[in-house]
């Protein structure tokens, strides 16, 4: 919403700089995200000047001799070639030595004294562009009558135009009244009504035009006056001059007044030629199901019920509340006009403007709610300016069509509330000033006749003090006593009311939150040398498909209006995701250690029955290694990092948890064949781990590398582990042993089942590998297995004879269930 | 020397054994120097064992001499001997190259929005704030119609709205990426009785146009307290001490009011940069969260008795304060996810 300072000054007098306009304004709620001044730069060159007579140039058909007033009795003459210069008029005089923009070089520089084809010139008449207000370099710029000539150009033409976000609750902010009126209480000023007043002849309405309003609820109100003889033309200059600062773009001077009005007062108005509409009936009526209207911007729109038109006899003639029709459209041979003011209801307004895609700064403003109080006195104030400015004749009455009056909403206010809502100690006596002053109406009793809300009844107290009062008809959103609260406060500074900490005790918090939880595995998992992603939640078809993750009895949900078309689904794994990220780092690292981690959460739609329910969301770890173990270093070589490391992290990270988890192979699609487990807590499968399928990495350009995964369901560790505490185990005083050992077994057997034999032994403690190979000199299928035994009792030191019969007997149960050999060493 | 044995004597013994004691150099030599002077057939004990020799009145003064020796002899051995052991350690087999860079160690890191809604949510609990979160899908129920924004409301027009492609009987879309956290406002106080304190972050959705500042997926905190007695200026008091906590002591804020329309009155409040930087000229005020009362409609649909409660709400936007107290100019950066960006925090 632009704000011309100039136009709100003819409401109300302020004399604050525009900062401070500014800063009051958006402090109060109406927040003014910028103010542009006008004509600052103009000095004293540049006056107003009157063009006394105009000579023609002796040597030169096409360029005139303009001779100018420039006040004080002087007269100077200069030499123009403008097409739009005419005697009487008043221009915008650039003194020597001005600086102006010369539109040929495109540069600021000074005025000097000219000969043109041997006529001397004097100064300059000057276009807008010459005088940097703006790109119009048509002709020169036309100032107001009412300029004197001589005076300084700035008081003419400078302004500052505010640039306000007016919030979806405040509609009366979108006019110039609405900002004047909260200047008005900001600044404890009274605000000037403009004149609704015109004179009229003695014909009535219903003569000429017969207005019927078939849906009330979508048309509160229709209200019409007709004017008879105005003559279609060019707006004068200041009402051209306004609506450009304000960002409208002048029309001819009956749509100019329209649109005037409708920012100074916020009422949208539509301007008919009375001659164009058949049968002079109007009719309100929701449109007929593919009914066809060309609107005012050219486009053949189709319709459907329940859109609201204005009709005639034969068929639609304007889109209620958002455009009029091109049908019926004001023409410079109009010579009597039907000017409509109506109030249209919001919802269907705002359906029919968003069905269209036809947002117009009528619909924008019937959306937020007009009063259809406003109706009329719109009407009136466009009617009179009209009648000044296009002239013509206003027949004796209006049209006006109101079925039902709503009563105003009178809303109880009371002194306990506004200091129980605030917390503060404002005066009930200044509070009650600050509303009269935006307007609004007090009411000493609660009447009988009168509908209070329901919400809020005033608390009973014995010193609380109660008053009522009703909003004023361009407040229609204030319906409950904190709209009030909130008004007092905005008008009095928010920083007016205390600062204090709450004093009530704090509330129960639920133990064991899962937050918190999340929060220490990201620690943890970080503290073991892994860095965290965040990634968006949306992935493509292929994408998941890819990643085995698309799941074609329950396909993952899609958004409607995603930001990239393809990126449409709800993931239902972060595996997709992560090799985005490690692709892309992977270009950058070389092969530098590329260790990442992302906790997020993962959608899961409801079966397809019943995929109009919330899908299920479930937090979830992926961690993926790529590269080499160690950033390159003059230390050690570098080793690419496999499934090792990432166990590591993952036993690392559980153990940490005081879990401790067993890994089953398994097979699935997204991991090399034989390279990936399930990893297994308390019998349950809590997530896997393996080296991704080579072929799959290839689709996220990953090609030739090897990655390494895993995934946790965080949801079900939580619900596993969340009553368990980490016991404490008593741990032996006496000394360890240990022996080593080198065994050849089948390449296939499984670390676990020798681990597995020996740890059943009450003295060990634990089993170390330390070189695992395979040679064909050990034979066929076989591979050495090294590893370290440590002994170690509760009770007492162990002798080497007892660690010695412990070592033969637990080879012997070895040697029961699998086929092992002693390595010699 | 038995028969001539004095105190003086003892002194120039001394004298003698601690010049060559300074001298010694290795284990070796002092050991050699031990044996003569304090070995069983050293110096001292011959001193001692000369004791017999002398009258009985000048006896004790000489023993007590002779031990005086022995002691101090025997200090500055063990000196010596540190000094000398201490160095043969420091004699060194090969120096290293000290400018070399030491073994590299894999670090991890946490994500810098993770960090800062920790840093925001801390600031909270510690006033009595429950963290709590809520899923992101959401209904048009919670996210908007019970937060006082029916449908085809303009306010709706201000959450550009990402909506999930399933289609009700009546053609609507009850489904969406919630646009805010305040849902959670809704799903707790169904279900809890007064009073409520909670804190909810979790990432938002909105149909936005990505550019340095904005994004369409990003996070943010929403705060709630429901109870007796909660004031406007409770609001305004939670909320500079969480300013206070996260930019420092001295820095400034400022309450403005604002519209949302699950609030009222609504409020937006601004911190002054400068003031934080203790750097004196102008002011600078950046926005870094909407607040304000919850709105007695609010209240009202989850059945709280609104006479006797009142309370406040408000929303942070994360990424804004990431950038911010790291200085970051692209909010993209975020979720792009490159290692140079996410390796600095």
């Amino acid at each position: 919403m632009l704000v011309p300072l100039s136009w709100l000054k003819q409401y109300i007098e302020i004399d604050l700089p525009p900062r401070q306009v500014a800063h009051l304004l958006t402090m109060a709620g109406v927040e003014v995200a910028d103010y542009r001044e006008i004509g600052g730069h103009l000095d004293s060159k540049f006056i107003v000047g009157e063009i006394i007579e105009i000579q023609s140039h002796p040597n030169a058909d096409r360029i005139k001799l303009p001779v100018i007033n420039i006040g004080a009795e002087h007269t100077v003459q200069v030499v123009c070639g403008a097409p739009n210069i005419r005697e009487g008029q008043k221009i915008a005089f650039a003194k020597l030595g001005a600086k102006v923009f010369n539109t040929r070089t495109e540069k600021i520089e000074q005025l000097r004294e000219a000969n043109i084809r041997g006529v001397k010139s004097e100064g300059m008449i000057c276009s807008v562009k010459e005088l940097r207000l703006g790109d119009d370099h048509e002709g020169i710029m036309e100032l107001d009558n009412s300029a004197t000539a001589g005076s300084p150009l700035s008081e003419v033409v400078s302004d500052v135009v505010f640039d306000i976000d007016v919030t979806p609750n405040r509609a009366d902010c979108l006019s110039i009244l609405g900002i004047a009126r909260e200047i008005g209480a900001l600044t404890n000023k009274t605000v000037t009504e403009p004149d609704y007043s015109f004179p009229t002849n003695d014909k009535a309405t219903k003569n000429i035009i017969s207005v019927e309003v078939k849906e009330d609820h979508l048309c509160k109100r229709y209200t019409a006056s007709v004017i008879e003889g105005v003559k279609i033309q060019d707006s004068p200059h200041w009402l051209q001059d306004i609506l450009i600062k304000s960002g409208q773009r002048p029309i001819n001077n009956v749509v100019d007044i329209t649109n005037y009005v409708m920012l100074e007062l916020n009422q949208p108005l539509h301007a008919f030629d009375i001659d164009s509409i058949n049968d002079h009936k109007i009719i309100v009526r929701k449109a007929i199901s593919k009914e066809k209207l060309t609107t005012l911007d050219g486009e053949t729109r189709e319709l459907e019920p329940p859109m609201l038109v204005i009709a005639d006899a034969a068929g639609a003639i304007g889109l209620a509340g958002i455009m009029g029709g091109s049908n019926s459209e004001v023409s410079k041979n109009t010579e009597t006009i039907l000017l409509e003011a109506a109030n249209f209801e919001p919802v269907n307004t705002r359906k029919t403007s968003s069905d269209l895609r036809l947002t117009t700064a009528a619909s924008y403003r019937f959306e937020r709610t007009l009063s259809p109080d406003l109706a009329e006195i719109g009407l009136r104030r466009a009617t009179a300016l009209i009648k000044q400015i296009a002239g013509g004749e206003v027949y004796g009455d209006i049209v006006d069509i109101r079925t039902k009056i709503d009563q105003s909403t009178i809303i109880p206010f009371d002194s306990n509330r506004l200091n129980q809502v605030l917390g503060s100690q404002i005066k009930y006596e200044d509070a009650i000033k600050v509303l009269q002053s935006l307007g609004f109406v007090m009411h000493q009793d609660k009447e009988n006749d009168i509908n209070l809300i329901d919400a809020i009844e005033p608390s009973n107290s014995l010193l609380s003090k109660t008053t009522y009062f009703s909003a004023p008809y361009w407040r229609p959103e204030i319906e409950i006593q904190e709209d009030l609260i909130e008004e007092v406060a905005r008008i009095t500074g928010y920083e007016a009311i205390p600062t204090a900490m709450i004093s009530t005790a704090i509330p129960h918090h639920r133990p064991q939150s899962m937050w918190h939880f999340k929060e220490d595995i990201k620690d943890k998992i970080a503290a073991l040398g892994m860095v965290e992603i965040i990634t968006y939640n949306v992935n493509s078809e292929s994408e998941l498909t890819d990643t085995n993750a698309w799941d074609k009895t329950n396909p993952p949900l899609s958004l409607a209006n995603p930001m990239i078309s393809e990126q449409r689904f709800l993931r239902p794994s972060l595996v997709a995701n992560m090799l985005k990220a490690l692709s892309l780092n992977k270009k950058l690292s070389r092969d530098e250690p590329l260790r990442l981690f992302e906790l997020g959460r993962i959608f899961i739609p409801n079966s397809t029955a019943d995929r109009l329910n919330l899908p299920i969301e479930k937090e979830s770890l992926i961690a993926a290694f790529h590269g080499n173990r160690n950033v390159r270093n003059w230390s050690s070589k570098p080793i690419k990092m496999d499934f090792y490391d990432s166990k590591g992290v993952l036993s690392a990270l559980l153990s940490g948890l005081g879990m401790e988890i067993k890994f089953k192979e398994k097979t699935e699609n997204i991991y090399a064949r034989g390279r990936c487990a399930d990893v297994i807590f308390n019998k349950k499968i809590i997530g896997d781990i393996g080296e991704l399928n080579p072929e799959m990495l290839k689709c996220f350009d990953l090609e030739g590398s090897l990655v390494t995964i895993f995934r946790i369901d965080i949801e079900q560790l939580f619900s596993l582990i969340v009553v368990k505490e980490k016991k404490y185990e008593k741990f032996s005083k006496y000394p360890e042993s240990s022996r080593d050992l080198a065994l050849i077994v089948d390449k296939n057997l499984s670390f676990y089942e020798i681990e597995s034999v020996f740890k059943k032994h009450k003295y060990v403690k634990d089993v170390i590998p330390f070189d695992i190979y395979t040679d064909d000199s050990l034979g066929n299928n076989k591979k050495s297995v090294a590893f370290q035994v440590i002994f170690q009792s509760t009770k007492n030191t162990l002798t080497a004879e007892q660690i010695d019969r412990c070592m033969e007997d637990l080879l012997n149960r070895l040697q029961r269930s699998i086929e092992v050999e002693m390595r010699q060493s | 020397m038995k028969k001539n044995s004095t105190a003086q004597n003892i002194e120039e013994i001394v004298n003698k054994a601690l010049t060559e004691l300074k001298s010694t150099k290795t284990l070796a030599d002092l050991d050699k120097w031990r044996i003569q002077y304090l070995g069983r057939k050293g110096l001292v004990v011959q001193l001692k064992r000369s004791i017999s020799d002398l009258p009985s009145a000048e006896r004790p003064q000489f023993g007590q001499a002779v031990n005086s020796a022995s002691t101090e002899l025997e200090t500055k051995l063990i000196d010596q001997q540190r000094k000398i052991s201490s160095n043969d350690k420091n004699e060194p087999t090969e120096s290293i190259d000290v400018t070399l860079p030491g073994v590299p160690t894999n670090n991890g890191s946490l994500h810098p929005i993770t960090q800062t809604i920790r840093d925001i949510c801390e600031a909270f609990t510690s006033m009595g704030f429950e963290i709590i979160e809520g899923p992101e899908v959401e209904l048009d129920y919670y996210n908007f119609q019970m937060l006082n924004i029916p449908k085809h409301h303009p306010a709706r027009d201000g959450f550009n709205t990402l909506w999930i492609d399933q289609e009700d009987s009546n053609g609507e879309k009850p489904m969406l990426l919630r646009t805010h956290t305040s849902p959670m406002q809704i799903r707790t106080m169904e279900k809890q009785d007064p009073p409520v304190r909670l804190v909810v972050p979790g990432k938002v959705y909105r149909y936005e146009a990505t550019d340095a500042s904005h994004e369409w997926h990003f996070s943010q905190i929403e705060g709630l307290a429901v109870d007796k007695g909660i004031t406007f200026a409770n609001l305004k008091g939670t909320l500079y001490e969480f300013a206070r906590k996260l930019f420092g002591e001295d820095v400034r804020v400022r309450f403005r009011c604002d519209y949302f329309p699950f609030v009222e009155p609504g409020a937006e409040m601004s911190i002054d940069w400068n003031s934080r930087t203790n750097e004196t000229g102008e002011e600078n005020w950046i926005e870094i969260l909407g607040a304000g009362m919850v709105h007695p409609k609010v209240l009202h649909a989850v059945g709280y008795d609104t006479d006797k409660y009142t309370g406040f709400a408000f929303g942070i936007g994360v990424e804004r304060i990431a950038m911010l107290k790291h200085g970051i100019d692209d909010i993209r950066l975020f979720y792009n996810n490159d290692i140079r960006f996410l390796g600095q925090f």
